[in-house]
């Protein structure tokens, strides 16, 4: 009976040390996936935002990308477009934010896979996307590419994914 | 001397019984199995659906839940009419549509009507008259055409094309 209370005792010493090493010294994957959520929170806004709020969030999410980040979208009934620069981002979401008064979107079955070199991953997502005027939430699969720079996970490129040919 | 020992907040036999069984260890180990079979039924086999959108109507309406049969497809292929779940990144976002072409087809809307290699198909399904026009277009040896029932929606507001064989994960069960 004592050398099992031991063992389990061990056992659960070993899961907390590698709990607590996961906690202090996070993979790549991980940290990719942190960095996404913070994204998820950024994109999205409430309704009748303040634009000091809107400017800031925006700052906030351009600076999670690469100065070059390409944004690449095909989306069925919205057309196709291409965004390249940090510059061309900002644009984008400030003139996004101005007409759509709120949105709330989700990050779901996000997939990580790290190259080999773990300074660049592809990570695919499915975003979920809600705003007020739609009465539909939207679905769109999307692949990100991230880059470490400069001791960062940045987005790099961002492009869709047609499930659907 | 026997009364004296027991807790003077004891649960009354018949509630004991009723809550936790006669043999308590035996009511663990039933949970346990039972909470084993619900993690892999509905993990693994029956995945469960809350459908969101109007395109399945009528067949399915909005917010109805379902599940999708990954099992459904282990004898055989994906057959014509086959309502199915559709995976997008992974399996918590799933489109549900209907199979209406099977692999090296070609799929065309002419009028609002299904054409298979040229030949009307009859679809009792679809309730709603259309005049979707759809240029013929060949499926490759892994591909499937699928659609949504619900017609009356404007084609581009529709999600409707073809997917590949990886992507569907099961058949809709009810």
């Amino acid at each position: 009976m004592k050398i099992a209370v031991r063992l389990l005792l061990g056992l659960g010493g070993l899961l907390l040390v590698i709990w607590l090493w996961g906690v202090f010294f996070p993979g790549p994957e991980k940290i990719i996936r942190k960095r996404l959520r913070e994204l998820e929170a950024l994109v999205s806004f409430p309704a009748n935002q303040p634009p000091l709020a809107n400017l800031t969030a925006v700052q906030q999410i351009c600076a999670r990308v690469t100065p070059d980040v390409e944004i690449r979208v095909d989306v069925r009934g919205v057309g196709r477009g291409q965004l390249q620069g940090r510059d061309h981002l900002r644009e984008a979401l400030l003139g996004f934010r101005s007409t759509v008064n709120g949105a709330k979107v989700e990050l779901l079955d996000v997939g990580v896979r790290l190259a080999p070199d773990k300074q660049s991953a592809e990570v695919s997502l499915t975003a979920k996307a809600r705003t007020p005027r739609d009465p539909d939430t939207q679905f769109q699969e999307l692949k990100i590419i991230m880059r470490h720079q400069g001791g960062h996970w940045l987005v790099a490129q961002v492009e869709t994914v047609k499930t659907l040919r | 001397m026997n009364n004296d020992r027991q807790p003077k907040h004891a649960w009354p036999p018949w509630l004991k019984s009723l809550v936790i069984g006669r043999h308590p260890r035996r009511t663990l180990w039933r949970i346990g199995g039972l909470v084993v079979v619900c993690f892999v039924t509905f993990r693994f086999v029956l995945l469960p659906v809350r459908v969101e959108g109007e395109s399945m109507w009528p067949t399915y309406r909005n917010h109805r839940i379902n599940f999708i049969n990954r099992l459904a497809y282990l004898r055989h292929e994906p057959r014509r009419g086959d309502v199915v779940g559709i995976r997008l990144a992974g399996w918590r976002v799933m489109f549900m549509k209907r199979i209406v072409g099977l692999p090296g087809e070609t799929v065309a809307f002419h009028g609002g009507r299904l054409y298979i290699n040229r030949q009307l198909v009859p679809e009792p399904y679809v309730r709603t008259p259309c005049n979707w026009e759809l240029p013929p277009e060949q499926l490759g040896p892994d591909e499937y055409f699928v659609v949504g029932d619900n017609r009356g929606m404007a084609v581009q507001d529709h999600w409707l094309g073809a997917t590949s064989r990886a992507r569907i994960m099961g058949k809709v069960l009810l």
